[in-house]
């Protein structure tokens, strides 16, 4: 999950890095409280969870009181970047020297996190990267014992730094190394961290992504995981820890298992057919489980006429089928207003594959051995429109 | 002994007392799997399928001669589990749990390289099979895989099973069958599956099967068109997924141009790896080797 920039500061500010002065609003009543607080010109930025938003528009410095009220008035419940903006982060404009780049990110092939810094940071870091990657340094720490003190000292020191921006620029990386490892983040980032004209470094901007799978260890942030997601669908399917993903096609997809969901969607598109959705259950075939993930399918569905079937592909791997077939039939009862043909494909283990043919004996699910005859029975059904 | 594992292997199961653990003991008992001691720290004594169960791995150990350890504990303690096998002196691990913390993966391989004796696949992986001798994790259905002569290798799951059914519904055996794991990182990657298998005799043909994201398949693509012997067919899935989605897997996210499907295709291609477009090409592929 990704933060927002303003909570990427507060984490930085409990770790001691230094930041800006700053408030956050939530309303164009709020600017008087902003100006009480920070002198102008002031900086006011859209929180959205995305980059790019200084191109987009959603980056403001204003003069005035009044011009402040203007921006906040435009900015506050606007589009940005296919995210509604709700909050704005009101803060002190810094007097640039120079713009630096430091970041931490966990490198997958590896398997360690990895300290990247520029003297050359700013929206160009990218460019840079790409055309002139001698301008970066790079080093790998061992994660378990993380970034020391004198690992941060030695990459500082190649950026070419003036003696006291040297000493306070290590001094960041190690706290931004500590924010990396405290909060399990899999991207620490400021960028760009700003020397000031007083000699100051702030951090001017933040980027962190959290790990999914730590938020347990990070309650506070737990519920807010798929605040950001703006399609309905797709947010429930999150909430319900099943990956759902909204397409725009007319056969809804659904596995116990993500390759095997894509496999199907390719399928489905050779086929000169599209998909409607992409879900992948997740682990294990809980009868809770398979009734939210029918449900969701059923809703797509109930929504969207042109989808006109659902493909369900289930491998049994070693749950038995009981608690599937209750979950789907349960499902299927609750929405019975949706009319729109279930085709089911059980492959897997054959003792529970034969059980599962028993079970859903009568009931009105089209059942399949055969990936091929299912993918035929599902394509081949009329437009419900 | 064959790639990790053979007939004569002796497992723990580490988490065996809880409902996967469970479950997952009696099936690969079921399959022949020679489960030799269990562990779940303050259930020592119990015993589960009468499989003793110790509080220690350090503990099993002195009682059994173990060489492979299966790891089905929750995600919070996944890395202590692995930590504790290699201090214990375990060789192999499969670790089974999925939602493992990120940065608790970065830890377990750094501890996994550091030890040399210590490998494993996953986290978040099926298992490993080599049918009708010996099956680790969920892939011990013995009605799905058959012995032979071609591996299959996937970062998927559920495409592992579904693709060792196909080639077992034509009459085609396996040599072994395992996933590496879903997540972003993992304890075996592409790359080192295929050197393990250039050696292996059983094997005859590879089967890669990959995914969107990631760049397992580049690495592994630029050692087969170096030092690769076999024929290795490949498949990819997710050739209709949108860009900047994340299609369920950590793994399965295309970042810009790395991890896409192109370039996944154009890698494979490249090192002379045929590829299938569709689940359903794959056995007619791979017959064509044997």
């Amino acid at each position: 999950m990704r933060l927002l920039e303003f909570e990427g500061k507060n984490l930085f500010q409990e770790f001691d890095i230094p930041v800006p002065e700053r408030i956050v609003l939530k309303d164009v009543k709020d600017v008087s409280k902003a100006i009480d607080k920070i002198d102008l010109p002031m900086v006011l930025k859209a929180q959205v969870p995305t980059g790019g938003r200084g191109k987009a528009g959603g980056i403001k410095v204003v003069e005035t009181e009044e011009e402040a009220e203007e921006v906040v008035g435009k900015l506050l419940g606007s589009d940005l970047k296919d995210h509604k903006v709700d909050l704005l982060l009101a803060e002190e404009q810094l007097n640039i020297e120079r713009e630096i780049y430091c970041g931490i990110v966990g490198e997958d092939e590896k398997g360690t996190p990895e300290i990247i810094v520029s003297s050359k940071g700013g929206i160009n870091i990218e460019k840079i990267a790409e055309k002139s990657p001698e301008k970066i340094e790079r080093i790998r720490v061992d994660p378990r014992f993380g970034l020391k003190p004198y690992q941060a000292r030695n990459i500082s020191k190649k950026l070419g730094l003036e003696k006291s921006a040297f000493k306070s620029f290590s001094d960041v990386l190690f706290k931004l190394y500590k924010v990396f490892d405290t909060y399990d983040a899999k991207l620490s980032e400021i960028n760009p961290l700003v020397e000031t004209k007083e000699g100051k470094l702030i951090a001017a901007d933040s980027k962190i992504v959290l790990d999914d799978h730590s938020l347990f260890r990070h309650p506070e942030f737990q519920k807010k995981k798929s605040r950001h997601i703006e399609n309905l669908l797709e947010r429930e399917g999150s909430e319900k820890g099943l990956n759902y993903v909204d397409l725009d096609g007319s056969i809804a997809v659904m596995a116990n298992g993500a390759g095997l969901a894509m496999a199907l969607m390719d399928l489905i598109s050779s086929e000169g057919h599209s998909p409607a959705a992409f879900l992948d259950t997740g682990g294990g075939l809980s009868e809770q489980r398979m009734k939210d993930a029918l449900t969701l399918l059923l809703k797509k569905a109930k929504e969207e006429s042109k989808v006109k079937a659902i493909l369900v592909n289930i491998r049994f791997m070693i749950s038995p089928p009981d608690a599937m077939v209750k979950g789907f039939i349960d499902a299927i009862e609750e929405k019975k207003d949706v009319n729109v043909p279930i085709v089911l494909v059980v492959r897997g283990r054959k003792r529970y594959v034969e059980k599962a043919k028993e079970l859903l004996k009568g009931s009105n699910i089209n059942l399949f051995t055969d990936i091929k005859e299912g993918l035929k029975a599902a394509t081949e059904q009329p437009s419900r429109r | 002994m064959g790639i990790f594992i053979d007939s004569k292997s002796k497992v723990l199961v580490q988490g065996i007392t809880g409902r996967l653990g469970r479950k997952q003991t009696e099936l690969m008992l079921e399959y022949g799997t020679e489960i030799v001691a269990g562990v779940t720290p303050g259930k020592g004594g119990e015993s589960v399928q009468e499989i003793p169960v110790y509080d220690t791995v350090k503990e099993a150990l002195e009682h059994h001669d173990i060489e492979v350890s299966t790891i089905y504990v929750p995600a919070p303690y996944v890395e202590d589990a692995v930590n504790e096998a290699i201090e214990a002196g375990i060789k192999f691990g499969v670790v089974i749990t999925d939602w493992v913390p990120y940065q608790d993966e970065m830890k377990i391989k750094k501890s996994a390289e550091e030890s040399e004796n210590f490998r494993y696949i996953g986290p978040n992986v099926p298992g490993i099979t080599i049918p009708n001798e010996i099956a680790l994790g969920m892939l011990s259905s013995p009605s799905v895989m058959t012995p032979g002569n071609v591996a299959i290798v996937s970062r998927s799951g559920s495409l592992t099973g579904e693709i060792a059914e196909e080639l077992t519904e034509i009459g085609v055996g396996q040599s072994v069958v395992m996933g590496l794991g879903g997540d972003p990182i993992v304890g075996t990657r592409m790359i080192e599956a295929v050197k393990m298998l250039e050696e292996d005799e059983q094997t005859e043909v590879i089967v890669l099967v990959g995914e969107i994201g990631g760049s397992m398949e580049e690495e592994a693509s630029k050692f087969i068109k170096e030092k690769g012997t076999k024929p290795v067919v490949g498949f990819l899935a997710g050739r209709t997924a949108p860009r900047q989605k994340k299609m369920g897997h950590a793994g399965a996210i295309v970042r810009g141009d790395k991890g896409t499907l192109e370039s996944k295709i154009k890698a494979f291609e490249k090192a002379g790896v045929e590829v299938a477009e569709t689940i359903w090409e794959i056995p007619e592929k791979v017959g064509r080797f044997l």
